[in-house]
């Protein structure tokens, strides 16, 4: 029979001591790799996370992909719950003269309707004849049932234009908007994802279409998106001709030649020219056009 | 406080001496407490040394809930039990092994023991079960009340004095079979 020797106190104590350093070190040796493991892949991670946020975010997608996925957009809304639209085309003798602009309770102050038309056409002669005259005038070609769809009818109307009264827009950037929020979907009228420009309103002063794909401006100072200005650029209506599609998220300029002109330019880079309009209409002479216009009213988002 | 806490807080404290003490004062009665659980005195040996390894390396906090006996050979047990587990499925004693075994331990009893009443309930307890030799040893070698028995096994005070009860019996019929006279003891 084998004999066992036990260790001695002396002997476990040595034992035991060597073992807790020897384990120590192993430790230690093993922290260092996990630290320098860890410091390799945290870049790598880093850099991962990183460019699946950026990924997420869509700062990789084309601007149209954008327009195209968005499925909701913002009307910045004036604070009534619905508002009549209210189209009239103007016909000259050789240009179209076409504005679009809604009706508002600020606007009883107004007197004169501010008409613009393609100066590129042909030069447009100024004649002043009283204000009578030009309502009257206006009145028979705006009465016509037949300005719903565009036409450029030729008409014995004399070549007419008023004095236009702008309202100042020279403080208008740092304005604050008080506005209701109304959510909806983007309409499609075939040519993908849009919205119906009609007008932007920035302080007191609205602007409303005066040109599409104009030459006559540059573009100046940036202030803003569309979607940052009240107006009614998401309107919808069965008369689409008489609108003009803008994004709220198109960008919005001033035109170097003057400050009073406002340039929206879309994603696809054409570039809208907005005017100040003035339109008072109340005025009775319009009665017959909202006739011939629907109504459009919007759903307000409680 | 007993000498076992001071020692350890000495260590903790970096003082290597406070270990040393620990080692000397408590290494025998650890192994044999461990043999009552592994079965063999050899292993337990080494799980001894383990736990005084574990105790130096990691430093665990003692919550002071009893004495230091009762805390070290509460991580004694605890170190068994782990060996236990990771050697289930493949023993590694042979009948060699328990030969050298036998031997070893009947001449750690002459050392540790020394009174022969005591090494032969000792050799007697060795027939008996794992449990019964556990409790015996902590209640009639330790000393231990059966409170601190109880924290050491991790049972209730209550299953401890039914564990005792039927183990004094087992090893009553152990040394009966020898023609030992219990009731002397």
């Amino acid at each position: 029979m084998k004999n066992y020797k036990f260790k001695s106190c002396d002997e476990m104590t040595q034992d035991v001591f060597e073992k807790i350093r020897q384990r120590k070190a192993e430790n230690t040796a093993r922290k260092k790799k996990l630290t320098k493991t860890a410091f390799a892949v945290c870049p790598l991670c880093a850099a991962a996370v990183l460019g699946v946020s950026l990924s997420n975010s869509g700062i990789f997608s084309s601007p149209q992909k954008m327009i195209e996925t968005h499925t909701e957009y913002e009307i910045v809304n004036e604070e009534k719950t619905a508002e009549t639209i209210k189209t009239t085309a103007l016909t000259t003798e050789n240009s179209t003269v076409m504005f679009v602009s809604t009706e508002t309770e600020t606007s009883e102050t107004e007197e004169k309707v501010t008409e613009y038309t393609d100066i590129t056409t042909e030069e447009i002669q100024n004649i002043e004849t009283e204000e009578d005259t030009i309502i009257n005038e206006t009145t028979h070609v705006a009465v016509s049932s037949e300005i719903i769809t565009t036409h450029k009818a030729t008409t014995t109307a004399p070549k007419t234009t008023t004095t236009q009264k702008f309202t100042t827009a020279a403080t208008i950037k740092t304005e604050s908007i008080t506005t209701e929020s109304v959510t909806q979907p983007i309409q499609s009228n075939g040519n993908g994802l849009a919205v119906f420009f009609t007008y932007v309103e920035i302080g007191e002063t609205r602007y409303s279409v005066a040109e599409y794909s104009t030459n006559n401006y540059t573009i100046g100072e940036y202030i803003g998106k569309v979607g940052d200005f009240s107006g009614q650029y998401g309107i919808s209506g069965t008369n689409s001709q008489f609108h003009l599609r803008c994004c709220d998220t198109d960008s919005v300029y001033y035109a170097s030649e003057s400050s009073d002109i406002l340039l929206v330019k879309r994603n696809d880079g054409r570039i809208f020219e907005l005017k100040p309009v003035l339109v008072d209409w109340n005025d009775p002479v319009f009665n017959s056009v909202f006739d011939a216009v629907p109504s459009l009213l919007f759903e307000i988002d409680n | 406080m007993d000498n076992g806490s001071e020692n350890y807080r000495r260590y903790c404290d970096g003082d290597e001496n406070g270990l040393v003490e620990i080692i000397k004062e408590y290494k025998d009665g650890l192994i044999f407490y461990i043999s009552s659980i592994v079965g063999n005195i050899c292993t337990a040996e080494d799980i001894a040394e383990e736990t005084f390894i574990l105790i130096g390396l990691k430093k665990p906090k003692d919550k002071g809930k009893g004495s230091f006996k009762t805390w070290l050979y509460t991580i004694g047990r605890n170190t068994a039990v782990d060996y236990i587990r990771k050697n289930a499925k493949y023993p590694k004693v042979s009948l060699e092994n328990i030969e050298i075994s036998e031997s070893a331990e009947n001449s750690l009893e002459n050392t540790f023991l020394k009174h022969e009443q005591k090494i032969t309930v000792h050799q007697a307890m060795r027939k008996l079960k794992s449990e019964h030799r556990q409790v015996l040893w902590l209640t009639y070698f330790e000393q231990l009340s059966n409170k601190e028995t109880a924290m050491v096994m991790k049972k209730s005070v209550h299953s401890i004095e039914n564990l005792l009860s039927r183990a004094r019996k087992s090893l009553k019929s152990e040394l009966e079979k020898e023609n030992f006279d219990y009731e002397k003891l």
